[in-house]
């Protein structure tokens, strides 16, 4: 038997909640609607779908029963099994292929991303509208867990890995469910909050690289887990050199410098232990041209887990800001990966991070070529540099009536040059505050037309 | 820092460096480092390093560019190191270039090159990942 997913046209008169409306009859930038493909959860919804849509295409499932497949177990399909099967299904065979660190080998149960039919493909299950509050929910519990687990190491208690392994069930469900809203609140840096927003914001970055990658679910919480403890070993750095204003000198450097080998010895000493988040914390320093910290290991002998977490962290350093220094742009950091691809960073990895991440992700302020400004709603898979964006701000960046263009659609401004992006603007650049727009709850076609 | 410190630096263009362009050797007094060049304009440009630089701000660069047939080279040219950026991924550092005692020859050699990277730019697929 296989569940095949199909378009499914329905007039909005037979429109019903939980329905997965996937097309409408015309383009998306033509209607209210923010996102595009969401579940029906309100009755205002269908009204909206009547107002607008004479008919939609909705998600249908059908069920055959092929000759392949009858009188035997069947397969689960590779392509299905990230939003279907849990824990139960895929960790058995996981973890047995898991092992302890060695020098010589890569011992995170994948040697990289999975290719052919082992690669899964992800779409927005709800519309990040949907998922946000639930992302907010997940993002605020999970730097809650985070700062509690540094702070009990630093009076000396065990790390909760069933409490960290919660946390990261509830952010990779949340991402697999949708992949822009947890990345939005990634965006909103708190310089105060730096180690733990750091250590949350890689395991999300790490999540949505591995659902882009191909990775089963079971994968994902691995690789998210990694990311979450990725820096646990900064517990034991003093937080007098953790929090300094300024630039180390080189003994404080030194110090900070161990923590990959300090995270290493926290999480070895659990009773229970998890080689491949212990691989992570060991060695997201390393490099693949063999000049990484503290071990200097070849490529080849790099855990792939970490080489993932490798990036994903870069990324965030960069683009975070700290005590001392604001974050950089999105591009900048993604420059600074895509030059050190095969030296820093596996070159495969780097590309693909590249794609998955776009120059303006989802969240990313921007100032456009005709002077106005505003926040990318979402990207396009084929095409990052062209988002749909809301305008905020006029070429005066005064406050403007909220619309939403899609670039995409190669649209001209008056002098008949097509809109660009110029660049991206720091959170609160002209009085834009991205926190403001998530407390909407991104309810923005209550008040966003969108420009056809 | 304040909001707009930062948002100013934005404001200039940022073209990544391609395959052509070398890496860039920063010269403090005689002690060298070698640094990844990101991106270039012609009044600076943002490089990288796993390695920190010293605490100091002044020093000269060297780099070299291939513009087609013709290498476009840059020796010892006297540079303020004016942001950096360091973390325990790498450092990143923002360089700009001293104008006031820089010859006219160096101005547009420094001109060619941005505006040989400008021409190869592809606003629409900046990495060249999809074409």
């Amino acid at each position: 038997m296989t569940i095949e997913f199909t378009e499914v046209m329905i007039p909005v008169g037979e429109l019903e909640l939980g329905m997965h409306v996937i097309r409408l009859d015309r383009p998306w930038s033509e209607t209210d609607f923010l996102i595009q493909g969401f579940i029906i959860n309100d009755p205002d919804i269908i009204d909206a779908l009547v107002q607008q849509c004479d008919f939609v295409y909705i998600e249908g499932k059908s069920i055959a029963e092929s000759e392949h497949t009858k009188g035997s177990i069947p397969e689960p399909r590779a392509e299905k099994k990230g939003f279907f099967s849990r824990l139960s299904s895929g960790a058995s065979s996981a973890q047995k292929k898991e092992s302890r660190p060695l020098i010589k080998k890569p011992q995170s149960g994948r040697d990289g991303p999975p290719k052919g039919n082992k690669k899964i493909s992800y779409i927005n299950k709800i519309s990040t509208e949907q998922a946000l509050p639930s992302a907010k929910l997940a993002y605020s519990s999970a730097k809650r867990t985070v700062e509690s687990i540094m702070d009990g190491i630093r009076i000396g208690r065990m790390i909760d890995m069933n409490e960290a392994r919660e946390t990261v069930n509830n952010i990779v469900d949340d991402i697999l469910k949708n992949k822009d809203a947890l990345a939005w609140l990634t965006k909103i840096k708190n310089k105060d909050a730096y180690t733990a927003e750091h250590s949350l914001n890689v395991s999300i970055l790490s999540a949505t690289f591995a659902r882009h990658l191909g990775h089963d679910e079971v994968d994902i919480k691995r690789i998210a887990l990694g990311g979450l403890l990725h820096d646990v070993g900064k517990a034991k750095v003093p937080t007098e050199i953790l929090n300094k204003e300024g630039r180390y000198n080189e003994e404080e450097f030194a110090i900070m410098k161990q923590h990959p080998l300090f995270g290493r010895n926290l999480l070895m000493s659990m009773a229970k232990k998890d080689h491949s988040t212990i691989d992570v914390a060991h060695c997201h320093h390393e490099r693949v041209d063999g000049q990484g910290y503290p071990r200097k290991l070849d490529a080849s002998q790099i855990p792939y887990f970490a080489k993932i977490v490798a990036i994903t962290d870069t990324y965030d350093a960069i683009t975070s800001s700290r005590c001392y220094d604001n974050g950089r742009a999105s591009m900048e950091a993604l420059d600074i990966i895509y030059k050190c691809k095969g030296s820093q960073f596996d070159a495969e990895l780097a590309v693909e991070f590249i794609k998955c991440i776009g120059v303006y992700p989802p969240g990313s302020i921007i100032e456009l070529k005709t002077g106005e400004v505003g926040i990318v709603i979402e990207t396009h898979e084929n095409n990052k540099l062209k988002p749909r964006v809301l305008l905020v701000r006029d070429r005066n960046k005064v406050e403007k009536p909220q619309k939403i263009i899609d670039l995409n659609l190669n649209l001209k401004d008056k002098s008949g040059n097509t809109i660009q992006i110029a660049h991206e603007l720091i959170n609160g650049a002209h009085g834009v505050w991205l926190e403001d727009y998530i407390k909407r709850g991104l309810l923005l076609h209550k008040t966003a037309k969108a420009d056809s | 820092m304040a909001v707009s410190d930062n948002l100013e630096k934005r404001q200039l263009v940022r073209l990544l460096c391609n395959e052509d362009f070398s890496s860039s050797r920063l010269n403090y007094e005689g002690t060298v480092f070698i640094l990844q060049s990101i991106n270039f304009h012609h009044q600076g440009m943002g490089l990288f390093d796993s390695n920190r630089l010293p605490d100091e701000k002044q020093c000269t660069i060297s780099f070299s560019y291939k513009d087609n047939d013709e290498l476009i080279e840059i020796h010892e040219l006297p540079c303020i190191v004016l942001h950096s950026h360091e973390t325990d991924t790498g450092n990143q550092y923002g360089i700009q270039f001293i104008t006031e005692t820089m010859t006219p020859d160096v101005f547009n050699k420094l001109l060619s090159i941005e505006a040989s990277l400008l021409a190869q730019e592809d606003i629409g697929d900046r990495y060249g990942l999809y074409n």
